[in-house]
């Protein structure tokens, strides 16, 4: 038999029995449909999550920090190669893959207000990274701020603020209303938590109002320091707090229930950072600068590098021979791979769901096609008199419950599409207030043609037995049924 | 007679069927029915045989068996040459492809296909294209003469006409030998009549075995030779 001729037989026999086919048609539909669209779910959810964690960070981004073992140490006895210092940085910068070299120079510090503490993170960073941050409110600072830095405040900031009241700690966490401060005008300075106090001298020698953090915006003259103790490891009161001044002209935007990597952070061009702290505290004496050999290096040394891979596939092998070097690197890579996994667990949830659906319909094409073997015994039987092979016999029902599976994959299938358009015009119409963005469902072409590919084998697979049966049933027998 | 001299002058009569020593045996609970109990005959290229034999004789077996439908206990047939009981259902097929045609006593036409589709059918499974298929097909429906009908569906017909397609179908793929089971079961006598010489006509022009199973003596007595059945033995094999 040609494959014409099966074909057209196939359907045939297909469209002589309209009701019945359709009804199995009907049943594979709403198994493809119930697939498909759970997947498109699964993979929308995974969508989403892969771009929330892009804008987190990069995934092609390694973050560098010093060698692990030596920023435990006393500054004292620390060898310069595995220090962030410009020299290391142009060096990963020539390593290949690399796109390029992000220094951050950072500092915890904490903020007052009235009787309020709260907690920030001033961080150096480029300016580009600066701009391509959304604000709530404010405006970007204005390069070389004289006197104070112009800082960029990030949307968590407030919810870090608290204060004693008894026994109790008191913040938003407990009470659930963020303190009424207002991070614009009356922040102005944040006490930075010497931990560079090793030198006899007075590091911090141009701090003032230490511990009071009453928000005065002091000249930066006075000295309030005494001399730090001879060990490295036990800095004194006293000059253990450094006073930065900072202007906050502008407050990421976003609720503040709502995280990002530099929520909780302050950031300020590292170039102003610099010049600001040569400016006050005088080459060698900056703060967060380790010394060799009780000597400060003459460059700078960056609590952080961030480096640009051209290609995440790139990213583990890049990593691997920084840390070889003896840096700690990390990626986001780890946290998405685990993300990936978790969304792995969610499709094959979702999928199985569907597949449950498939199944039924499945064995409704068996039921339809073991009928049809019954039903049409007389005429197989005729059919292997004149002369059919009997692999001809067996493939005519084969393509049968193919068919069957076919109709119902693609029709399904263009439901599930429908079904898909208008749950995302919904979604997004609840969510435009939320601020995300994406589609909930999503098919993409390869799922599409899998789908199809997938019910058209299973109509086959449900198809089999009773094509065999087909097959074997005896021309004899067959003339005889009446 | 006249006819057999002819040809002998020709060469010698081949023999398309020969069979030796068959034997039948069902087994029904613990005792075993002997449907046919040790058969021989031949039957000569061109002849038009008759089996003929009450019902439950064993004839119908025999015809089965000689058309590859059925295995036989023991013996041998050699049909066109080829040693049907030793083949398996697969070659079976092959050989009923090939070499034999089909009549049925219920004519047993597709009831979706029309006449000439019907007739194209054992053409289909030896894939033959549609239009040389339908050409050769229409030729046969214009033999045994419904033109008219050639795009009638079976149920817009009489069983003479579906017999005719039946016929036709049969003949289609011009086998060797052609089987008849009863072909005129279902049909009124004059229609018979005109069914058998139709027939006869169009099988001996084309020097065709006809081998046809009956139980009517008078269709028996049209046969060159006929071969009575009772109880699974030959209790007559008369030529004419």
């Amino acid at each position: 038999m040609s494959f014409y001729d099966l074909m057209t037989m196939s359907l045939g026999n297909l469209w002589r029995r309209k009701l019945r086919t359709f009804l199995t048609v009907l049943g594979v539909l709403i198994g493809t449909t119930s697939i498909v669209a759970m997947l498109s779910l699964a993979i929308g959810m995974k969508q989403r999550i892969m771009e929330q964690y892009t804008g987190m960070g990069a995934v092609t981004q390694i973050t560098v920090t010093a060698g692990g073992s030596d920023s435990e140490e006393s500054s004292g006895g620390k060898d310069a190669s595995t220090m962030l210092t410009d020299t290391n940085k142009e060096m990963f910068a020539g390593m290949e893959h690399v796109k390029s070299v992000t220094p951050q120079l950072s500092f915890d510090g904490n903020l007052q207000s009235g009787r309020y503490t709260g907690y920030a993170n001033l961080l150096g960073v480029d300016q580009t990274l600066l701009e391509s941050q959304e604000l709530g409110e404010g405006k970007l600072p204005e390069r070389g701020g004289a006197g104070s830095m112009q800082v960029i405040a990030g949307n968590q900031i407030l919810t870090g603020f608290g204060y004693m009241k008894g026994d109790e700690y008191v913040d938003y966490y407990s009470t659930g209303e963020l303190p009424n401060i207002n991070l614009m005008t009356q922040i102005k300075q944040l006490q930075v938590y010497n931990d560079m106090a090793d030198t006899e001298e007075g590091t911090a020698a141009d701090t003032a109002d230490t511990g009071e953090g009453d928000g005065s915006d002091s000249e930066g003259g006075e000295t309030d320091s005494t001399s730090g103790g001879e060990n490295a490891s036990q800095p004194t009161e006293d000059n253990s707090m450094l006073n930065f001044r900072i202007n906050v002209t502008g407050i990421m935007s976003g609720g503040v229930e709502e995280y990002n990597t530099y929520s909780n952070s302050m950031l300020v061009n590292i170039d102003d950072l610099k010049s600001y702290l040569v400016k006050n505290f005088g080459k060698g004496k900056i703060p967060g600068q380790p010394k060799v050999n009780g000597r400060p290096l003459n460059e700078w040394v960056y609590s952080t590098l961030v480096i640009d891979v051209d290609d995440a596939s790139n990213v583990e092998d890049v990593m691997k021979n920084i840390q070889d070097m003896g840096f700690t690197a990390n990626s986001n890579k780890d946290l998405l791979e685990s993300a990936q996994k978790s969304m792995q667990i969610v499709e094959l949830v979702l999928g199985g769901i569907g597949m449950v659906a498939f199944l039924v319909a499945a064995i409704g094409i068996a039921n339809t096609m073991m009928m049809s073997t019954y039903e049409r015994t007389k005429e197989i039987g005729v059919m292997k008199v004149l002369g059919c092979d009997m692999r001809d016999i067996q493939k005519l029902f084969l393509v049968e419950a193919g068919f069957i599976g076919l109709i119902g994959g693609v029709v399904g299938l263009g439901l599930t599409c429908g079904v898909s358009v208008v749950i995302n015009h919904f979604a997004s119409a609840l969510e435009s207030g939320a601020g995300l963005s994406g589609n909930i469902s999503v098919i993409p072409w390869w799922l599409a043609v899998a789908a199809i590919a997938f019910s058209t084998l299973m109509g086959m697979i449900a198809g089999y037995f009773p094509a065999r049966r087909a097959m074997k049933l005896s021309p004899l027998a067959a003339i005889r049924t009446e | 007679m006249g006819k057999s001299e002819k040809k002998n002058k020709e060469q010698p009569r081949r023999c398309v069927i020969d069979v030796k020593d068959l034997y039948k045996i069902y087994p029904i609970g613990k005792n075993e029915v002997r449907a046919l109990n040790g058969v021989s005959f031949r039957i000569y290229e061109g002849e038009f045989c008759a089996i003929v034999g009450a019902s439950g004789s064993g004839k119908s077996t025999l015809l089965n068996m000689l058309a590859g439908l059925e295995k036989p206990t023991k013996g041998q047939i050699m049909v066109a040459g080829e040693r049907i009981d030793r083949y398996k259902e697969n070659r079976l097929v092959q050989f009923r492809r090939e070499k034999i045609g089909f009549i049925f006593q219920s004519f047993n036409l597709i009831a979706t296909m029309n006449a000439v589709e019907n007739v194209a059918l054992p053409l289909v499974f030896r894939g033959i294209s549609k239009k040389v298929r339908m050409k050769r097909a229409e030729k046969m429906i214009d033999l045994v003469g419904l033109r008219k009908y050639r795009s009638h569906k079976p149920n817009q017909m009489s069983g003479g006409q579906q017999q005719r397609v039946g016929m036709a179908r049969a003949l289609v793929l011009n086998p060797s030998i052609v089987f008849a089971d009863e072909p005129t079961g279902n049909l009124d006598s004059n229609t018979s009549a005109e069914m058998m010489e139709l027939m006869h006509h169009v099988l001996s022009e084309r020097n065709k075995t006809l081998v046809m199973v009956t139980h009517d003596n008078d269709l028996a007595a049209m046969a060159d030779r006929q071969i009575r059945i009772k109880d699974g033995k030959i209790v007559e094999n008369v030529q004419e």
